[in-house]
């Protein structure tokens, strides 16, 4: 239960800062403005090249910080990210993915990966291969993806028009 | 004059191949076992090569995804397919072609890798779902493969160089007219002559991937298509940004995807008119970072 507390927290920590460090390079001349929107006031000029830290996204922008420390927001179509290797920057998922495959220091293993609570029960072993056809099995029913998009809060936005051939 | 020689060739094969079903519809020919006269009369008529049935792009869709997955492993883990399906099928069911009979999948590769068969098969390698942070960032990598499948880019594709598409037609009477030498029950072809020219067909199509216009259309209708099922369009551009920062470092687990996409400054590019649609839209934004994370890591 603790664990799992600590776990949520640290998640929430990762999930709200997934951007801090992020390395980038200005794509061209433009300006920085002090809110995430283009009628926002201009800080200050920001020229091409010139390199920031990611702090977070909202939208189509990001908030960066200058070498000077100077934050404010550029749009994300302005910026080219630095490569993972020279911002040592990395992803949720990969720190989580790394997290996942170290053994435990105990070296006991309190669960299966890929079994349901149900499973274990059973003392089911997980399936070591699955064929094309058991794909089928994870169809979804029309009523399971509605609750799975009331559940995350996901509403069709309909004043979106796809566009025709 | 290399286009005027091109043209007279062109024009020899279709000549040959109408001579070859004049010939096989009379003499009931066979070729490895496969009656390409009874295929022949199935298809009604060689020159109705253009629309394809939804019944016939299933029964390709099939193949095709049969010979894509012929060396691949199905990630065994099932709240992940399921996840990944409840998120494909809620952005699927926003789309032109919501009735179609979509399957999502996740594959046991380390390589980043996506990619769209027709009739609506979406699989996503765990090098690619690993890579991503959220929710709305996999809705958007799926949104780009099922704008491929409503726009028909494989079937256009495959039906363009399986030559005038005679051979996509073979391959799909085959599975459908159930000629016992060239499918099976489950509609797999089993004719070597057929299967190999058309796993061949297929090959070199995900090989060396779509045109790169096809691949820019996608994005901008993927794009779209998350911001209509509520997700943060924006998602993709983090997407494409992450992979941007990554083409220039020959991993070995990107250079499929780096070959058979454009780069991803162009993307970016190509996507900033579409962007500035949707920043005109009220959009609802939704990310879903938990939500991701204790699906696809629990």
């Amino acid at each position: 239960m603790k664990y799992t507390m600590i776990l949520s927290l640290f998640l929430v920590f990762l999930t709200f800062s997934v951007w801090a460090g992020q390395a980038a390079i200005v794509l061209k001349d433009t300006q920085v403005m002090d809110a995430p929107n283009t009628s926002a006031l201009t800080i200050i000029p920001i020229s091409k090249d010139t390199q920031v830290t990611l702090l977070k996204r909202k939208g189509g922008w990001y908030k960066i910080e200058t070498s000077e420390q100077q934050t404010g927001w550029l749009r994300m179509l302005n910026v080219r990210f630095i490569s993972e290797q020279e911002s040592n920057q990395k992803s949720i998922a990969k720190i989580l993915r790394e997290t996942a495959m170290m053994p435990p220091a105990s070296g006991i293993t309190t669960g299966v990966r890929g079994m349901t609570d149900e499973e274990m029960k059973q003392n089911k072993q997980p399936q070591k291969t699955l064929r094309l056809e058991q794909l089928k099995n994870f169809v979804p029913t029309e009523e399971s993806v509605r609750k799975f998009a009331e559940e995350g809060k996901l509403r069709s936005q309909d004043s979106v028009i796809l566009p025709t051939k | 004059m290399n286009n005027i020689c091109r043209h007279l060739l062109l024009k020899l094969t279709s000549m040959a191949l109408f001579l070859v079903f004049i010939f096989c519809t009379a003499c009931g020919v066979k070729i490895q076992g496969i009656d390409l006269g009874r295929v022949f009369e199935a298809a009604g008529k060689v020159g109705d090569l253009g629309e394809k049935t939804l019944e016939e792009e299933n029964a390709l869709g099939e193949n095709t995804i049969r010979a894509l997955l012929s060396d691949s492993t199905i990630n065994t883990q099932p709240h992940i397919q399921r996840y990944v399906n409840k998120v494909g099928y809620w952005l699927a069911s926003h789309s032109s072609r919501a009735d179609l009979a979509w399957q999502f999948m996740v594959l046991e590769d380390t390589a980043v890798n996506a990619f769209a068969a027709p009739g609506g098969n979406i699989a996503i390698t765990t090098g690619l779902l690993y890579s991503l942070n959220n929710e709305a960032e996999l809705a958007g990598v799926l949104a780009h493969e099922i704008a491929h499948v409503v726009l028909y880019h494989h079937m256009n594709a495959l039906q363009t160089k399986s030559k005038t598409g005679l051979l996509l037609d073979i391959a799909i009477l085959g599975a459908q007219v159930g000629n016992a030498k060239t499918a099976n029950e489950k509609g797999e072809l089993k004719g070597p002559e057929v299967s190999g020219m058309f796993d061949k067909a297929v090959d070199d199509l995900y090989y060396r991937g779509l045109d790169r216009e096809d691949e820019y259309e996608a994005d901008r209708l993927g794009v779209l298509l998350s911001a209509k099922a509520g997700y943060d369009p924006y998602a993709f551009v983090s997407v494409l940004q992450v992979i941007g920062s990554r083409e220039g470092r020959e991993e070995k687990d990107l250079a499929r995807f780096i070959r058979v996409h454009p780069s991803a400054s162009s993307r970016l590019s190509s996507l900033e008119a579409v962007l500035l649609v949707a920043d005109s839209y009220e959009l609802s934004n939704r990310i879903l970072a938990q939500r991701f994370i204790s699906n696809v890591f629990p």
